[in-house]
């Protein structure tokens, strides 16, 4: 990293002021706390020195605290599980009470009554076990693994579903809507969201979204708070997933499972309309199936516990590849209809569609499959009441492809990212094998002092992630073997080739045969032959850690005093190489090749290639925070807190970006009318600062060079080995370059480094939010919150130029004044109950009502993460109708969970879970095209103008029957149908009005557009409709509309079913 | 990963922890590196002396290219050490000229199209990255005989031109990264009348100006057709739909321009003496420059 003088001057003076350092608390297993008040059940006055004890199955040994002069006790650091409460007071009776269910990061108060030893009266003790967190303002869920065994949870075919993982849980929560790359909470996008294992941070430093999808069976709970958190969740404007992993007891226990999810049971799919092509490509689902076992226990009780696990996890798809014939309109005589220019017309459908049929015998199949391997590994040791450390390891290895198979999207890992100009070519050239090395390690210290009125956590973390795309037999980069050696070829003339060039084809194919040159009915545009091409290899290292000090004082009431320290530190490698060290593709008039390497020039007309090109990119993020939490009358608490951060980010090409002065204050107040932790009323605001993605360096604060050289065909052929090097000899490169070029030899390509506004300041949001909540009943709740959000700034990367120079700033402000500035608005009201399983069923329900407007989705373009690099901002002349309301929004979303468990004779227990959930549509936007930036970059009305997408509606189910073995051990056999009724709603659509340039109509409504069929205007003049041409303004020709516009692109995932077995120890 | 990197990362974290204890005082941002523009600048040339100027060259599209050297384990670049080479348009078609029409080239091979030198890693403090030591680019195309198209006998005259650049300096702000440079060049000529056979040699040194990218202006009339006149709108760098300028024209709004009326390209709006780069509204642009 090389900062200048200028810099490092800034660093030495803050060197010489005293470092007390703030940072985002870590918020890691033991962070629970049980608190409340005890009283004389006869006079109903608190009592001072009666002793508490608190134990759990989930506690290392127990923990005794004493009540102070006001009755108050307070047990902190725990973990969450089933906890039971002994008081021991002098010349009382003992009383225990247990059932208590403590949630992770969750403060209950339990306040409890004692009995003098002489009272003869009989007083009902009114001690019902509380379930309201009266100690925050946090919105969101806590959800128990096992809530996984009663509700159909994580459907096969969404985001690493196959390890059934933890993320998937967020479904549940209100105000959470799956994207495919994952949960967009409140508005946010998924890529903004912080996930965290046992303390440590697992998202993806390039982009942010998941990279530790830890199964569910590894994991005990998973608090997704989605708004209204403290100081100690920092560097999100998304939501927080923070998983808390099963840990030993004092006695073994432990599972081994399996499930299965065949193919032949997924539901008919509704088939999507597409253009017909040469070679088309068709998947379906062959099987998911996982099997695994967990288990945990002492090596030394109330000591030193273990907890380990593995789970494998195999993911297939069948894929076959048909050959098909193009199709063109005929005369009665079969002859061909030719055009005015005299060119044969395509056959096309009413949609546009090419027309196409199969072409016999032209079939091969293939299967795409990936394996996961899951380890966790875990020691929590206590090494005397007041310290405890835990140590956990765990990890997610993946592969794909290779070996004759097709490779899976590592991350996304959907069944949906086989399209079909992958499959244009021979296996060795399209096929890759990946390979995923995700590894994690997380070190805690628990410790307190002072009879646990001073408390300190710290955290020390190191997440590894590891990411390839190799050739297809596996060998390294650079490595000089097998495809290592062979240069891909990408044949791209023109005037396109036969597919008869490349494949064997099936007698009575009718396609041109080899060696054709004009070609229309078996055209391949794009064919590779030969090795791979390009290769890849990520590195990616997260160094955390973070320490949080809590003390405890009375002063007009209680005060947990907060303060912490935390600081991260990553880099990410990203080397990319072709294989052979060269890739070649034919030029446009099929004379030529084009010979790309990987390098960049070092003296004009002088390339150098490296064996491999790898640039890095640093982060460093230093933060910190304070927070009080004061309570007083028992009732009330209010929650004040200001975090601070700064980060750093740098390229090794010695150019980066620094965003300090992140402050974020955090402002809450809770009030609890019944005084015993049974209702809350809450209001907080808060300021949340964004972590950028190390993509964000990736995308603009490195060059990745490679460069272009034209060698005629009459000396160079790239598919025989021993002509290869007169490919490569300088003597045979043509002349390529402008006059004016240096380089005469050698075009150049990179992308261009961008400047940061000096300006710039980090990305944050507001947000407000408040609500009540109310017990019911037992283990029961019903609730109503409000959230409002607000994007305050954001960093993109943008142009004032049309496209010739870039610089990163803040829309609006600064440099990019000229810009609008970046508006993202979320309002939500929910209503909620929720009743945790006990006396034989849960539930849980939620209707939330919603509005997200504004002109930034966030940090993913569609599918993709694109981390402050969206297109939305580069051009002013892009801008116009980019305001409205945002893809995510979905006005209403209703979500319901239900399960019962029926005893019956002989220890056979039988649970039904069902869910349903509704949503509504997401809204259209209505789309031409851009001069520079192609089909669907330029709004020709205002987002969100084009409708919207009907409700998608989905009823899941879950049947499992298990058998009581012993006391101890359960055998189980469940059913989850996903789906059910095979819902087939559409899920995106055709928003493409016209792929010709148009400019957009801004403030338009549809009726500014030209009805389907409707004629031309010859002028502007009297138009009927507004919509002109983008060169010249002259009107639009309707007969230009995209007769696709509107259809459907995909629909909802059909039905699946998995079939699951378990015995539990 | 390299260790080196790491233990940066880790000294950097450091530093982060000790600045952050200052209260936040904002630190600026890291420096910016040298760059150059990817494509042909257009050059406008002004005589050094006035009333000395035999070429009466009023300026050409120029081209230049920043190289930097692999880092010591080469599998990064060293953007802190770079060169930069020049290279004028004049050059390039008198090379594909000779050879083209006559299979002639310059035999001595130390002869370059361009300019070559060294280039500074990061701006000065006025925001200018300076080129230095650069070689002279010249072509010396010798005298050749060839048959034309026609079939007959020609003679190609010798030709020598060559180009000697200094004081070549880049503006590089993070508003305006490369797309304006200024320098100081001096041409010579040697060549054959083509009515006396004389041979006549013609050296003139000019100052010139260079902005990035060359945009054409020639005004266009109501048919479509070019008219041969300047167009100062056709520079402007907001779009203009209703004035027929779907696009602007990709220089930046920064930047004073004008369409050159002998050039019919956009240039910078300077003549030498005056301060470099022209900033400021251009008002044939509407209020938005």
């Amino acid at each position: 990293m090389r900062l200048t003088s200028r810099a490092t001057r800034c660093f030495l003076i803050g060197a010489t002021c005293f470092g007390l350092l703030v940072a985002p608390p870590a918020f890691a297993a033991g962070d629970s706390v049980l608190t409340g008040t005890v009283i004389d059940a006869s006079t109903q006055k608190p009592i001072a020195n009666v002793v508490v004890t608190v134990t759990s199955p989930a506690l290392q040994g127990e923990q005794i605290v004493v009540t102070d002069a006001a009755g108050n006790y307070r047990v902190p650091q725990l973990p969450p599980g089933e906890y039971t409460i002994r008081l021991d007071g002098a010349e009382y009776k003992s009383f225990a009470r247990g059932g208590i269910t403590l949630r992770t990061g969750s403060t209950l108060r339990a306040n409890l009554q004692l009995m003098p030893d002489e009272l003869r009266e009989e007083i009902v003790l009114l001690a019902r076990p509380p379930v309201v967190d009266i100690g925050s303002t946090t919105t969101g869920l806590i959800v128990d693994s096992n809530l996984s065994h009663r509700l159909a949870v994580a459907p096969p075919g969404g985001r690493a579903s196959a390890v059934r993982s933890f993320e998937s849980l967020g479904a549940l929560v209100p105000g959470a809507q799956p994207t495919p790359i994952g949960f967009s909470i409140n508005g946010s996008s998924a890529p903004e969201n912080r996930f965290q294992i046992d303390g440590v941070s697992v998202g993806n430093a390039a982009d942010g979204i998941n990279d530790t999808p830890l199964s569910l069976e590894f994991v005990r709970e998973v608090n997704i708070a989605t708004g209204g958190y403290m100081p100690e969740y920092g560097r999100t404007t998304g939501g927080v997933f923070d998983v808390v992993t099963k840990s030993g007891g004092n006695e073994f226990h432990g599972s081994i499972f399996g499930s299965y999810t065949p193919g032949a049971f997924e539901g008919q799919r509704k088939p999507v309309r597409a253009e017909g092509t040469v070679v088309a490509v068709d998947q379906k689902l062959r099987a998911i199936r996982d099997f695994g076992f967990e288990i945990g226990g002492p090596i030394k009780k109330d000591r030193l516990w273990f907890y380990a696990g593995l789970n494998v996890a195999l993911q297939d798809l069948d894929i076959v590849r048909s050959l098909n014939r193009l199709r063109y309109e005929t005369n009665p005589d079969g002859s061909l209809k030719l055009d005015a220019a005299g060119n044969p017309i395509s056959l096309r459908d009413e949609y546009g569609f090419q027309l196409t049929s199969p072409i016999e015998g032209g079939t091969r199949r293939y299967v795409a499959a990936k394996e996961t391997l899951q380890y966790i590994g875990k020691l929590t040791w206590l090494i005397n009441p007041s310290h405890s450390l835990t140590l956990s390891v765990f990890g997610s290895p993946t592969w794909s492809g290779g070996d004759g198979r097709i490779s899976l999207n590592g991350v996304t890992g959907t069944t949906t990212t086989i399209n079909t100009n992958l499959l244009e070519g021979e296996y060795a050239a399209f096929g890759r094998q990946e390979e995923q090395m995700l590894n994690t390690v997380s070190l805690k210290l628990s410790s307190s002092f002072l009879e646990k009125r001073l408390l300190l956590d710290a955290t020390v973390g190191y997440h590894y992630a590891y990411s390839n795309r190799l050739p297809v037999d596996g060998v390294g980069i650079g490595s000089g073997q097998g495809l290592d050696t062979v240069p891909g070829i990408s044949w791209t003339r023109g005037s396109p080739h036969t597919i008869a060039d490349f494949e064997n084809l099936p007698a009575g194919s009718g396609c041109e045969p080899k060696g054709a040159t004009s070609v229309i009915y078996c055209p391949v545009r794009a064919y590779l032959t030969g090795g791979p091409g390009n290769v890849n290899e990520t590195i990616t290292n997260r160094f955390q850690g973070r320490a949080v000090v809590t003390y405890l004082a009375s002063a007009l009431g209680q005060h947990v005093i907060k303060a912490g320290i935390d600081v991260e530190v990553s880099n990410s490698l990203f080397a990319r190489a072709n294989t052979g060290n060269v890739w070649f593709s034919e030029t446009y008039d099929g004379s030529a090749w084009q010979v790309w390497r990987i390098g960049n020039l070092t003296n004009p007309d002088d390339v150098y290639v490296p064996k491999l090109q790898s640039p890095t990119t640093h982060s460093t993020i230093v933060g910190g925070f304070v927070q009080d939490s004061f309570t007083f009358l028992d009732r009330v608490t209010v929650n004040a807190g200001l975090r601070y951060d700064a980060q750093m980010m740098s390229s090794s090409e010695g150019v980066g970006m620094v965003l300090p002065n992140q402050w974020s204050p955090r402002v809450g107040a809770i009030y609890d009318p019944t005084g015993q932790g049974r209702s809350k009323i809450f209001a907080s605001y808060a300021r949340y600062y964004e972590n950028v993605p190390l993509g964000l360096a990736e995308g603009l604060f490195v060059q990745r060079p490679f460069t272009v050289s034209n060698v005629s065909k009459s000396v160079c052929d790239p598919s025989d080995p021993t002509k290869v090097e007169a490919c490569l000899d300088p003597k045979n490169r043509l002349t390529i370059g402008a006059p004016y070029s240096p380089n005469r030899q050698w075009g150049f390509y990179y992308g261009d480094r961008a400047p940061v506004d000096p300006e710039i300041e980090a990305q944050s949001m507001d947000e407000i939010s408040g609500g009540g909540e109310y017990q019911v009943f037992d283990d029961a709740r019903v609730g109503v919150n409000y959230t409002h959000r607000s994007i305050h700034r954001v960093i993109e990367n943008m142009s004032r130029d049309e496209g010739t120079s870039f610089l990163v700033g803040n829309p609006g402000y600064g440099a990019a004044s000229d810009f609008p500035e970046a508006r993202r608005d979320y309002d939500a009201v929910t209503l909620f109950f929720q009743k945790s399983f006990s006396g034989g069923w849960l539930a849980l329900a939620s209707y939330t009502a919603s509005y997200l407007r504004g002109n930034y989705p966030g940090l993913a373009e569609g599918s993709y993460p694109s981390p402050h690099t969206l297109s939305d901002f580069d051009l002013l002349s892009l801008l116009p109708n980019r305001t409205g309301p945002l893809p995510g929004d979905r006005r209403h979303s209703v979500k319901v969970y239900g399960a019962k468990e029926f005893a019956l004779p002989k220890n056979i227990r039988i649970n039904v879970g069902m869910s349903y959930t509704g949503t509504s549509g997401a809204p259209l936007d209505v789309l031409g095209a851009h001069p520079y930036y192609g089909r669907g970059a330029a709004f020709i009305l205002p987002r969100g103008s084009g409708g919207n997408l009907p409700w998608v509606h989905s009823v899941d189910s879950n049947l499992a029957v298990g058998y009581k073995i012993t006391k101890d051990s359960t055998l189980s056999v469940s059913v989850d149908v996903f789906n059910l009724f095979n819902f087939q709603a559409e899920t995106s659509r055709d928003q493409s009005f016209t792929y010709a340039n148009v400019r957009p109509i801004e403030g338009g409504t549809l009726s500014d557009l030209p009805d389907k069929g409707e004629s031309a205007c010859a002028t502007g003049a009297g138009c009927r409709y507004k919509l002109v041409n983008f060169e010249d303004g002259s009107p639009f020709d309707p007969a230009n509309r995209n007769p696709n516009y509107g259809s459907p692109t995909s629909y909802q995932s059909p039905r699946t079913i998995r079939m699951g077995v378990r015995l539990t120890f | 990963m390299n260790r080196h990197d790491y233990f940066k990362s880790i000294a950097l974290g450091a530093c982060a922890l000790l600045f952050t204890a200052a209260f936040g005082t904002s630190c600026e941002q890291p420096p910016i590196l040298c760059e150059v523009a990817s494509g042909a600048y257009a050059v406008k040339y002004f005589p050094k002396d006035a009333g000395s100027d035999c070429l009466m060259l009023p300026g050409e599209r120029v081209g230049m290219s920043v190289y930097n050297p692999p880092k010591g384990d080469d599998r990064e670049i060293d953007a802190l050490r770079a060169t930069v080479a020049i290279q004028a348009s004049s050059m390039g078609v008198l090379a594909d000229t000779a050879k083209a029409t006559a299979s002639a080239t310059d035999p001595d091979p130390n002869h370059k199209q361009y300019s070559f030198g060294n280039y500074t890693a990061r701006p000065d403090a006025n925001d200018f990255c300076a080129a230095s030591d650069l070689s002279v680019a010249e072509q010396h195309i010798p005298e050749t005989a060839y048959t034309d198209a026609d079939g007959n006998p020609a003679i190609y005259p010798e030709t020598r031109l060559a180009y000697e650049w200094r004081d070549v300096r880049v503006h590089m702000a993070f508003a305006t990264p490369g797309n304006a440079a200024t320098g100081e060049v001096t041409i010579t000529r040697e060549s054959e009348d083509p009515v006396t056979g004389d041979r006549e040699t013609c050296t003139t040194t000019y100052v010139a100006s260079a902005l990035f990218p060359a945009v054409g202006c020639e005004a266009v009339d109501a048919m479509g057709q070019a008219t041969g006149m300047p167009d100062d709108a056709r520079c402007c760098a907001k779009a203009d739909p209703d004035q027929g300028r779907p696009f602007g024209s990709g220089i930046h709004p920064d930047f004073k321009v004008k369409c050159d009326p002998a050039l019919l390209l956009c240039v910078l709006d300077w003549k030498p003496g005056e301060s470099f780069p022209p900033f400021g509204n251009n008002s044939f642009c509407g209020n938005d420059g």
